[in-house]
Order: structure tokens, then sequence, then C-alpha cells
């Protein structure tokens, strides 16, 4: 069945390109999807509900719309794209990956959703998670494994996105990232996680994990491909206050392979120090923007430490606003670990959130005033490849006190300061796990920082590569 | 996060010391506890 995984793996934008051109079909795309999500689900644990009768029929519908011709066809026209299970889906439950929302079903889309939909795209699942987005995994729904290795984790919170996508299932997916959880996953699943600027993506209809610091962005095999979903998601909406009257670009015109002029800072932190195959990766991925043109130059990653620290305050807080209710009324029904977290925000002092919120912004002028030196801000997305499923997901932070405090350390500042950062693949390590950088930009040049990673990506030579599922 | 650990007290020790720091920072010492990620 070597042509139906060339199909499975197909780029969205190749799958768009076929469908209009009559080289596919959605039918066709849509049952590869369905069939493949339900023969590696025993082995990979990505969805929580499929939609099969749901996305046949919008498949279909899709495929008379481009039979019946007439006008310009929607931008994604007959592709089938899944979610994470924290998007609306009117009609379909949305568990959010928690007890306490097994049974909901919502009567409307989210914006995201809808917006999807309009551009012809084809939903037709809903993708498992950490517990409302809070770190743990809770145990009605059990751990994603990695395609890569399944007795590897696909990190979190996104993980069966991550899974879903490197495992050919769908063309497109929509993860949320509110520490990391965009860009960790895509890392260690090996795809391109992008987490846009504050406000660039409406979270209307999503699953709140902490108002302000969640974005919601697209997680897909290429670069090109999170381009062109991002554009179809992206912009101002009514429903969603904090989304931005900002015009949207054309994401897919910016990945031009080329940085002559931008200045790129390669981030170091000597308490972060790399693993010793993402070191390499990362050293190739800015060899690559070098000889693209970029000037690259060391400088020292200004507050990470600090600013995780008023991250998770924050977090605490707005969490435990959100889940007041419930973690009196239910606390049985939470993980444990998540349970603890949010009994503990409830406990958290308002001065301190206060106190929180003004290391942020100091943070965010520390970061303001980097951007006027720097275009774009390198880093590796996390100190190495997925490790092993199994206890470490629940060791304590170094030092003591809670883990996920170390599981943002790499990506967390850029939810704080709400610049746009993308993990790209950039290499594998000897054993096969998934290396990638991350890339980071001013806010709103979401296509400078797809450019850059458009660079990364070609010269890493990564697109088209496997996991081994067969 | 080990179950039955507290992790709020290590995190708000943490957190008061950064703030302290930031008082040394004269441009920063007046940072508004509130400001719009995306800078707007």
């Amino acid at each position: 069945m070597a042509g139906e995984e060339d199909l499975a793996y197909l780029p969205l934008v190749e799958a768009v390109r076929r469908i209009r051109a009559g080289e596919a079909t959605s039918r066709q795309l849509t049952e590869i999807a369905l069939s493949r999500a339900h023969a590696l689900e025993p082995r990979l644990n990505a969805f929580v509900t499929l939609m099969d009768d749901e996305a046949m029929a919008a498949a279909e519908a899709a495929d008379r719309r481009r039979a019946a011709g007439g006008g310009a066809l929607p931008p994604l026209l007959g592709v089938p794209v899944a979610l994470k299970d924290l998007y609306d889906t009117a009609g379909v439950a949305t568990t959010a990956g928690a007890r306490i929302y097994r049974e909901r079903v919502p009567a409307r889309d989210s914006t995201v959703t809808a917006r999807l939909r309009a551009a012809g795209a084809v939903i037709f699942g809903k993708n498992n998670m950490l517990e409302f987005a809070y770190g743990e995994v809770h145990p009605d729904y059990g751990p994603t494994r990695n395609p890569w290795n399944l007795a590897h984790s696909t990190g979190g919170s996104s993980s069966g996105t991550g899974a879903a996508v490197a495992a050919g299932i769908g063309q497109g997916n929509m993860g949320s990232d509110t520490g990391g959880s965009i860009r960790q996953p895509a890392g260690w699943c090996g795809i391109v996680g992008l987490k846009p600027t504050y406000g660039r993506v409406s979270r209307a209809g999503v699953v709140p994990l902490s108002w302000s610091l969640d974005h919601c962005g697209p997680m897909t095999r290429t670069v090109a491909d999170c381009a062109a979903m991002l554009a179809v998601v992206a912009g101002r909406d009514p429903a969603d206050s904090t989304a931005a009257d900002r015009p949207v670009g054309d994401y897919g015109a910016a990945l031009t392979g080329d940085l002559r002029g931008a200045r790129v800072a390669r981030l170091v932190d000597p308490a972060r120090a790399a693993s010793p195959e993402t070191e390499r990766a990362t050293q190739e991925a800015l060899a690559a923007m070098r000889a693209a043109g970029a000037a690259v130059t060391e400088v020292a990653w200004p507050d990470l430490d600090d600013g995780s620290v008023a991250l998770m305050a924050i977090l605490y807080a707005e969490a435990s606003s959100f889940h007041e209710e419930w973690i009196r009324s239910r606390p049985q029904d939470y993980a444990a670990p998540t349970r603890a977290r949010l009994e503990a925000g409830l406990r958290l002092p308002a001065i301190d959130y206060l106190r929180a919120q003004r290391v942020r912004a100091a943070v965010g002028h520390r970061y303001a005033e980097l951007m006027t030196r720097f275009d774009l801000l390198v880093s590796p997305t996390g100190r190495g490849p997925a490790p092993r499923l199994g206890p470490r997901e629940d060791a304590p932070a170094a030092g003591g006190g809670d883990r996920l405090l170390g599981a943002i350390g790499w990506t967390g500042i850029f939810d704080l300061t709400g610049m746009p950062a993308v993990s790209v693949p950039s290499g594998f390590s000897p054993d096969g796990l998934p290396l990638a950088v991350q890339i980071a930009g001013r806010p709103f040049a979401e296509g400078e920082v797809l450019r850059a990673a458009g660079v990364v990506e070609a010269a890493a030579g990564v697109v088209g590569r496997r996991p081994p599922l067969a | 996060m080990a179950d039955g650990e507290d992790p709020l007290a290590a995190l708000l020790d943490r957190l008061r010391q950064v703030a302290v720091a930031l008082d040394d920072e004269p441009a920063l010492r007046f940072a508004p506890a509130e400001a719009a990620p995306d800078g707007r």
C-alpha cells in the first residue's frame, strides 16, 4: 500500500493542488486519514474522537463543490485536518483530555474550527492531549506514544496532534501553546509547530488554560503547510477581544529562502546546555541561515529563569480561576498532579500574581529592546530528543517544586512575551529521534519567522522522512 | 510533581526574589503590573 502511504504523507499544499487539479479527491484523502488513524490508534493513542461519518459527508461535499466549479475555490478545499480536543466542534464531544469534560458536546464551533470549515477543510478527528493542557496525562485517556519510537514521549500538551501529524494522519492540525505545548511536541515528533503572536489567532471556543498566555497555532509536516493554515485561521474576531485587528500576511509568499539582511541572535544560557546532538543540529541550522544571508551573533539568553517563574505564577492563578468551581466540587475527577496545581493556585495571593505581572512587563521590556538589535532569536526547542515515557514524566523538578517549571524552560519565555516562535525539525539523533530548533521574532512577524524556518527545513533535509510504523 | 507535594511555596519564594531584584533596576522599577504581551 505504498501509494496510500504516499498520499497519507502528502503535504497540505500539495493535497490542495491535487484536489483542485482533479488528481486526488477529498474522499480518497479523508478515507486514508481515517483508516490510518483507526489502524494506528492501538499503538499511538493519538485521538479521542474520530468523526468518520461527518468527515466522509464533508469530503463528498467538497468533491461536489470542486466538480461544480464556478468562482474561486476555498483555500483548503477537501483537505483532511484534525484538531487538538480543546477546539469546540458543534455536535461533537470536546473533552480537553479531562474526565470533567468527558460528556461535553458544544453547540457551536470555535472560531478556528469555523474558519477551517469555511476554507473547505474536512475536520475528521479530535486529538488526545494532556488534561486541560495543564501538563499531565489523565488516566482516563492515557499517554500518546511517539511514532518515531513508541517507547518515547510525544511531549505535550498537544500530544495527540504531534503524533498524528508525524504519523501521516491527516494533512494538518491545530494545537495550543501556553508554555510550549505546540513547540515541545512538534520538536519531539519531528514536525513544524508555530506558536503565533499573542492575539494573532482567535481563541473563541477554545477551552482556556491561562487566558493571558494561551496561543492557538498550526502543527504540520512542512513550513509551507504551516503558513497555509495560519493564513486561514489568523485575524480579527469579534468573539475574542484579544484577537488583533492586524492584517493577515501572505505567509506562503514569505518563504523565499532569502535571509539577506536578517540579524539573528543565537540565544545561549550556560545553565541550559543542549545535548550534543541537539547542539550539533542547532549549529547546522545556524550555518544554513548564514548561507542564506543572515548575520548570526551569540547572545546571552535574557531572563529565562525569572520569566519561567513569572509564567508559572500567572499560570497557577489564571488556571485556578477558570477551574475554581470544579476543583472545589469535583477534585477527585482530576489527575493528582493537576489537582495539586489547581489547589495551589487557589492559594496564590493576589499580590504575587501582580508581582508576576510586573516581572512579565520588565521581561517584555528587555525583549523589546533586544528586538531593536535583532530580527530573529534562535535556540534549540529543548535540551534533547524525546525522553522515554515513564516515571520521568512525573519526576519532580531539580531542586524540588513543580516539574512543569523545567518543562517550560526553553519555550515559555515566548508565551510570556507573546512573541511568535516556531519549532522546526533540524535533524535526527543517532537513534532516530527528531531534533529541533526554535526561531522567534517580533510580534506579528510570523512571515519572517517562517521564512527562517523554511531555510532550516530545506537544509536539514528531513521532509519526507517517515517514522517506522509499517 | 510527586503526589502530596505543595508546589506553591518554592515558586513564591523564587518569585519574590525576582521581584525584589527588579527594584535594583531603576529603568524597570515602575514597570506596570500588566501589559499586553504583544506590546499593544
